[in-house]
């Protein structure tokens, strides 16, 4: 056989074996989980991008507040979003793809939470004061996101005592091995949010080391405080509540704090030109602007809100608005809590003091016989706030109701509304059997995409 | 990798050192007689003799023959055979003349060529003569309805945009579907370069954009395993092999000059009511609904009028070509600038190609392929953005005006003044491509060379957008730059020999290794002091900074082995082993092959090849196995995402599930077929093929319950099974008319064999990602449409009906009511082309086709919005209930579903079958009596197109075009649309000289 062959199959025999390390790239904007949690520094952008995760349009961006704003009463949704006019108009179908997204954020939030919970324990170089702290801010973002996903998903409390099927409960890191679960209760959720609300507010100081924008002890307090107000557990309302106001925080003065960060604020995640949850489909600024500042113009005052602060046209409550062209091209009322629709900096206003005060005074005036004269405290320092007489009610329920009319002209815009109507067993809307208190409709249908994905979820019904 | 090209050089520069000493080697060059294009496999011998080789891929052989031989003999199916005496210098070049009764085509097969009559791939060539002179911006236009088995969708009218192509049914679910484009040897770079602009994810520009069509001499579809696996981990969505043009040897330098003009308009839009009309409907609909009516301004704008215009094309090309006995070349340039028929949508063209082969002797030759282009557009944008000029003229409410009363531009919101958008600011693109390669080769003894081939491909999109105070109070701007660089080399050793008279064997042995980088930014501000400042830089707060990169490497090894006996049986085997970075470490290498055998039966003694009915027949058969590598570049690793931020600081956040197991999928295919030449004049091919590929790549759905929304997986099978024809006729043909017809059909049938455990309602499996209407179904097709079913509105009631599942009506359907209501993949296409020759004039038609799908159009869901005040409306709906007995096409006003009639149902499903006029061509060819007296004009043709003149579609159809697949490049999501522009129907007008 001629030389030259031999060299030939031999060259090419020879270039056949392989050069594994000219295939093993690695890519250069990730890290694996190995390296992430095996360094304080970047265990610490993990817990930030928890933080992250919750500036989402889909769960403290703004959307699920408008729709709790818009199915309440406080607003007339009048853009274009095809999935969010289901929802005002309680006709929603269970495809609605910003609900499936909104499912998902949530669920982010959660196993997101999950993984900070079950990895930061092992991060070398962390102080036991600095996990602990990593794991409670993780325990309250998830149960903030199970808070809000109850609200949605399920009937309240209000309507079977939280029998009712509520959302799945994950806890268990996910490690990449799929597990389908089913609906806890109402009442399991919430137990398991108090639960974790409990250990945080332990766990955690009364002021963040890395400043404004993180869960604290008062946080914690706070939102237990919702959770039992929204459980009607009042006595437990009326300590959370108190042990929130012990914390660092005052009252405002004036309506000047709502693009800044302040002592009113207990947690605002915080929002930024470069950093924030707005996208082409909404967000704060976006959603309650109208159209000339550059808003999508979708969500004005409705009628009924305006006929509430019109009882009393002084307040300045009422003054914080603008008038523009609304997304069907009429000209309407804005809100202007949320100034900024150009750069979309506004923080979302997660817990304000003024909330926990009003869940004081809900709290006291329900417990109490007789007129409160702490709630009805409560009630003129936010009535003076707004430049208003103080009232004097003469009975429990007249205590109450000013209290809720309060809450509804302070927190509007905020998210609070269809919950507050559902509580007090109101109906969303005249004359539809499904935006009735206990209506179908009043709720969110547990997405299609995750009914097919998970057999074990048990849709709403009436979807 | 440096150890192997080493080992390769050595390879080679032994080779060189080695010579032949007592035979003398006779070089040359087999090309066809009448077009001057090379010959492969051409059999060549010594007179008298008994071994002998073959002709490469580009005509040349190399034989070594005894002292004494003076004469060699070519023979070739389809040509006239010739013997040629050796002259002194041992060169012989030749030029065959074809024998009219046989197939004398050449086709581009992978890393080759081959006679069509000799291979046995199933292979679909459409060449230059097919698309000449027709308006098309991006190469995959040319394929439509051109090739059987090919199916080829525009996603939209936008100049420049994506399309959807599927070769045999496509092999994926949510891997890229694509076939490979390789042009002349350099597999292309096809990612995403472009901002979406409100077309669905990844359905940005086309990234073969800058890939000019006017270079292009042919473009050849590999179909079969036995065509495809030789491209191994990236075949089995089919292979589209684009050779650009080149000179001939020993031919005079021959100019080229072209010009066209024309004009363009859309086929059709959506219907919407002026604002008299609007304003009227709105009044009846609140008063019917007990609802007080808002005073709407009494204003009037048409916008969609005021944003379609007439389209302008202006398209200059010029080439030249020729050689002498050992170079041979080819210069062309293009210039061409489009405006589309919607404001603000532009597209002008510079690109010039050099080809250049050079025989630095009888043994040694070298060659130059080079493209450079440059594309910029005038974006708008696409579909589903309100920013878009007709999706925004469609939904703007017709009493909104651009201008306030001193004629300024108003910012009228998220559905935004889009006159004023295009008016005011720019959204532009400048894309830049280099592509080429270079080659060596090398004659080491007779029959046996060797081949190394570099290319690049390098691609850079870059994009500015600015948006002036009006519409961003401060204005907003972005940069985005998209860059893909690849480089490869492809090696490989092919040796022809012909044993004893009639054994002739051809084998092919290559090494390639490729790799690309994708680099991309996007700078993002918000704040100019003017209007009058368009650079990021002046914007006072950024908003994004953002910079990614990512790379992939391919490593293979390949070899091909063919054996023909006597001209009637052809056997080839393929086989071909790739290593990729993008899979998991476990499979990080495959191995694909192929087996493939043919007859030729018109060349056995029994077979009358002088009979009048047919004078060849050839039946194929291949079996074998190739892959699809289109995933994302690290999907198997499990991941956090850096890059975002809180409160000032970075963060990450869990991006990716890890999958060690991740690799191809694997697509089996069988393929039989018949080639007959018949009546002398009719050219037929049929094909079966049945494909099924297995460990299907899905981005598989996950409970959201998990953090995740889905991972790339290996799973499920699907089958494609299919039917091709192509049918080639010469009709009539006498000296002064002529006619010519070409049709080409595929029937495809796609059926999904198993999915991961996910069933629905029957308890079948079902995969369902990117759309809310179309999903896979085992049992089904990839696309099949999954609805609630609409029944209509009831004449007695109003009320609009849909169907229960079990069948019963209701007016509150639920979505366990869904059922299947049709498929987005169609039962057949193909295309049908008449070209008749009279004296000086052609007259040409040709018609593509599609039937037996569904589009979705589901921007009706907007415009058929019953009960919404947020934008315009279709005047369809003025056609509502008002008297029982009424079969109208909207509910009575106040019926209860009147919030829900515009869900998604059925009714936004609809019958995509069409057939079009795609081009009509009328051209005089000035006579040569009168260009004789110009001594300098050779050739002189002026001619009239005309583009998607006519399209025959269901009556019902409402919508503005049957032909859209809005998602590009998706799988999973075909046949949908939201706003897509529809095709433009243009007229062109040319003059073509020769010098």
């Amino acid at each position: 056989m001629k030389l030259k062959y031999i060299i030939a199959i031999t060259a090419f025999a020879f270039s056949l074996s392989s050069c594994e390390d000219e295939l093993a790239l690695t890519p250069e904007q990730d890290l694996t989980e190995e390296v992430i949690f095996n360094n304080a520094s970047t265990a610490k952008s993990a817990v930030l991008g928890l933080y992250s995760t919750a500036q989402t349009l889909e769960f403290q961006g703004s959307m699920p507040q408008l729709i709790e704003e818009y199915m309440g009463d406080n607003v007339e949704f009048v853009g274009s979003f095809p999935t969010l006019q289901e929802l005002r108009d309680f006709t929603t179908v269970s495809t609605n793809s910003s609900i499936r997204d909104l499912w998902l954020v949530h669920y982010r939030v959660v196993t997101r939470s999950n993984k900070i919970i079950a990895k930061i324990g092992a991060v070398p170089g962390l102080t036991q004061a600095e996990k602990d702290q990593y794991v409670g801010e993780a325990k309250f973002m998830r149960a903030l996101a199970y808070l809000q996903l109850t609200n949605l998903f399920a009937q309240p409390f209000q309507v079977s005592g939280g029998t009712n099927l509520g959302v799945p409960l994950v806890l268990e890191d996910f490690t990449g091995e799929i597990t389908y679960p089913s609906r806890a209760t109402v009442n399991e959720v919430h137990a398991q949010i108090k639960k974790d609300l409990t250990e945080a507010a332990a766990a955690l100081p009364p002021t963040h080391p890395d400043g404004v924008g993180r869960a604290t002890k008062g946080a914690a307090n706070a939102l237990l405080a919702r959770i039992a107000l929204y459980r009607e557990e009042w006595a437990d309302a009326i300590t959370a509540a108190r042990a929130a106001i012990a914390g660092p925080y005052a009252r405002a003065t004036d309506y000047t704090f709502y693009d800044k960060n302040t002592s009113e604020d207990v947690l605002a995640i915080q929002n930024s030109a470069v950093d924030n949850g707005r996208t082409g489909s909404g967000g704060w600024a976006s959603y309650f602007s109208p159209t000339n500042v550059s808003g999508r113009g979708d969500a004005p005052f409705s009628a009924s809100l305006t006929a509430a602060y019109n009882a009393e046209p002084a307040d300045k409550r009422f003054a914080l608005k603008r008038t523009g062209t609304a997304a069907d091209g009429l000209s309407r009322v804005f809100t202007n809590k949320f100034p900024d629709a150009v750069t979309n900096s506004d923080n979302s206003p997660t817990i304000r003091i003024t909330e926990v005060y009003l869940i004081l005074a809900e709290a006291l005036a329900q417990t109490s016989a007789l007129p409160n004269a702490e709630a009805i405290g409560i009630v003129n320092y936010f009535r003076n706030r707004a430049g208003l007489l103080p009232v004097a009610p003469l009975t429990k329920q007249a205590t109450i109701d000013a209290v809720l009319l309060e809450r509804r002209k302070e927190l509007a815009f905020e998210g609070f509304r269809r919950m507050d109507m559902l509580r007090y067993k109101q109906n969303l809307r005249a004359g539809n059997p499904l935006a009735a208190f206990g209506g179908q409709k009043t709720i969110l249908p547990i997405p299609q995409r995750e009914a097919d994905n998970n057999k074990n979820l048990v849709p709403n019904p009436g979807f | 990798m440096k150890r192997k090209l080493l080992a390769f050089l050595l390879l080679g520069l032994f080779a060189i050192t080695s010579a032949m000493a007592q035979n003398k080697t006779i070089t040359g060059r087999v090309v066809g007689a009448d077009d001057g294009l090379p010959l492969p496999g051409v059999s060549v011998r010594v007179k008298g003799g008994t071994a002998g080789t073959t002709t490469g891929a580009d005509g040349n052989f190399s034989l070594n023959a005894p002292g004494n031989a003076s004469v060699l003999s070519f023979t070739y199916i389809g040509f006239v055979a010739q013997e040629v005496t050796i002259g002194a210098n041992n060169r012989v070049d030749v030029r065959l003349v074809t024998d009219a009764k046989q197939l004398s085509e050449v086709v581009v097969v992978g890393y080759g060529a081959q006679s069509r009559a000799l291979s046995t791939q199933s292979v679909s060539t459409v060449n230059s003569e097919s698309f000449k002179n027709q308006v098309v911006v991006s190469p995959q236009q040319v394929l439509q309805g051109q090739a059987a088995g090919v199916n080829m969708v525009n996603s939209s009218g936008i100049l420049g945009a994506s399309s959807f192509i599927t070769i045999r049914g496509g092999s994926s679910l949510s891997a890229g579907g694509q076939p490979l484009y390789v042009i002349d040897g350099v597999p292309l770079n096809t990612g995403n370069y472009t901002q979406e602009q409100g077309a669905p994810t990844g359905a940005g520009l086309n990234p073969l954009l800058n890939i000019n069509a006017n270079d292009i001499e042919s473009m050849t579809v590999l179909k079969d395993a036995a065509a495809v696996s030789i491209y191994g981990s990236r075949g089995s969505n089919g292979v589209v092999l684009i050779k650009t043009k080149s000179g001939a040897n020993n031919s005079a330098t021959k100019i080229n000059v072209d010009y066209y003009t024309g004009t363009s308009k859309p086929t059709d839009i959506l219907k919407y009511m002026t604002a008299d009309q609007w304003r009227n409907f709105r009044r009846e609909y609140l008063t019917a609904n007990g609802t007080a009516v808002p005073a709407y301004p009494t204003t009037s704008f048409d916008w969609a009028d005021a944003v379609i215009r007439t389209g302008i094309v202006n398209n200059f090309n010029a080439n030249a070509s020729g050689g002498d006995e050992k170079t041979r070349y080819f210069v062309g340039g293009t210039f061409s600038d489009e405006s589309g028929y919607t404001l603000g949508n532009d597209l002008e063209r510079l690109s010039g190609r050099f080809n250049f082969n050079h025989n630095i002797s009888d043994k040694l030759r070298f060659g130059v392929n080079y493209n450079l282009a440059r594309v910029n557009s005038d974006r708008i944008g696409a579909e589903n953005s309100t920013y878009a000029p007709l999706t925004a003229a469609y939904l703007q409410l017709p009493y909104v005006v651009p201008y306030d009363a001193a004629g300024n531009f108003v910012n009228t919101g998220f559905v935004q003044n889009v006159i004023g958008l295009e008016e005011t600011g720019f959204n532009k693109l400048n894309s830049v491509r280099n592509t080429g390669n270079a080659y060596g080769e090398f004659d080491i003894t007779s029959g046996l060379t060797f081949k190394t081939d570099w290319g690049i491909d390098n691609v850079l999109f870059d994009e500015k957008y600015r948006e002036v105070d009006v519409f961003t109070p401060g204005g907003y701007g972005y940069i985005s730059r998209r860059g893909d660089n690849k480089w490869l080399t492809q090696n490989t050793l092919s040796y022809n020999k012909i044993f004893g008279q009639k054994h002739s064997f051809s084998g092919l042995l290559g090494y390639s290794f490729e790799k690309a980088r994708y680099t991309s930014g996007l700078f993002e501000g918000q704040g100019f002091a003017s209007d009058d400042l368009p650079n990021i830089g002046s914007a006072s707060t950024p908003l994004t900074a953002s910079e990614t990169a990512q790379e992939w490497a391919l490593e293979s090894q390949f070899a091909r082995l063919g054996y023909t006996y006597d001209d009637k049986y052809l056997f080839e085997g393929t086989v071909r082993r790739d290593g990729s970075s993008r899979f998991g470490q476990n499979n990080k290498y495959g191995t694909f092959y192929a087996l493939s055998g043919g007859w030729i039966l018109s060349n056995e003694s029994f077979f009358n090849k002088d009979s009048k009915f047919a004078q060849f027949l050839k039946l194929t058969a291949s079996y074998g196995t190739s892959g699809n590598d289109q995933i994302g570049y690290y999907d198997y690793l499990g991941t956090f995402a850096a890059g975002e931020a809180y409160n000032d600081a970075s963060a990450s956040i869990p991006s990716r599930v890890a999958n060690p197991n991740l690799s191809w999928e694997e697509t089996a295919q069988f393929d039989i077929g018949l080639t007959t030449r018949l009546f002398n004049a009719v050219d037929l091919q049929v094909n079966f093929y049945n494909k099924e590929t297995s460990g299907l790549l899905a981005s598989v759905p996950y409970p959201y319950t998990t953090g995740f929304a889905s991972a790339t997986q290996n799973v499920g099978e699907m089958r494609n099974r299919g039917w091709e024809f192509t049918i080639g006729s010469q009709n009539f043909k006498t000296t002064n008319f002529s006619w010519n017809t070409s049709f080409n059909i595929g029937f495809n049938k796609n059926t999904v064999l198993s999915l991961p455990e996910n069933k629905d309602e029957n308890g079948r499996n079902f995969l369902q990602i990117g759309s809310t209407a179309q999903r896979a179904i085992v049992g089904e097709s990839r696309n099949t449409f999954y609805v609630i079913k609409y029944k209509g509105i009831n004449p007695a009631t109003g009320d609009a009906e849909w169907f229960k599942k079990d069948g019963s009506v209701t007016t509150t359907p639920v979505q366990a009511d869904r059922v299947i209501v049709g498929k987005a993949d169609p039962d057949f296409t193909g295309g049908f082309t008449n070209t008749f020759r009279y004296k000086s004039f052609d007259l040409s038609a040709f018609f593509n086709f599609a039937y037996g799908n569904k589009v979705l159009i589901d921007g009706l869901r907007f415009t058929e919005n019953f009960g919404t005040g947020s934008y315009n409306k279709s005047t369809d709906l003025l056609n509502y209930w008002k008297a029982a007995g009424d079969n109208a096409f909207a509910p009575r006003l106040n019926s209860p579903t009147r919030l829900t009639y515009h869900q998604l149902s059925s009714n936004q499903v609809q019958d995509g079958s069409y057939a079009r006029l795609k081009t009509v061509t009328l051209g005089y060819n000035l006579p040569e009596s009168v260009l004789a007296k110009s001594k300098v004009i050779r050739s002189a043709r002026i001619y009239a197109l005309g583009q998607n003149l006519l399209t025959i579609q269901n009556k019902d159809f409402r919508g503005p075009d049957p032909e859209v697949s809005a998602n590009g490049a998706n799988n999973l999501v075909m046949g949908e649309s939201f706003f897509a522009l529809p095709q433009a129907k243009s007229w062109t007008f040319g003059i073509n000289l020769g010098f």
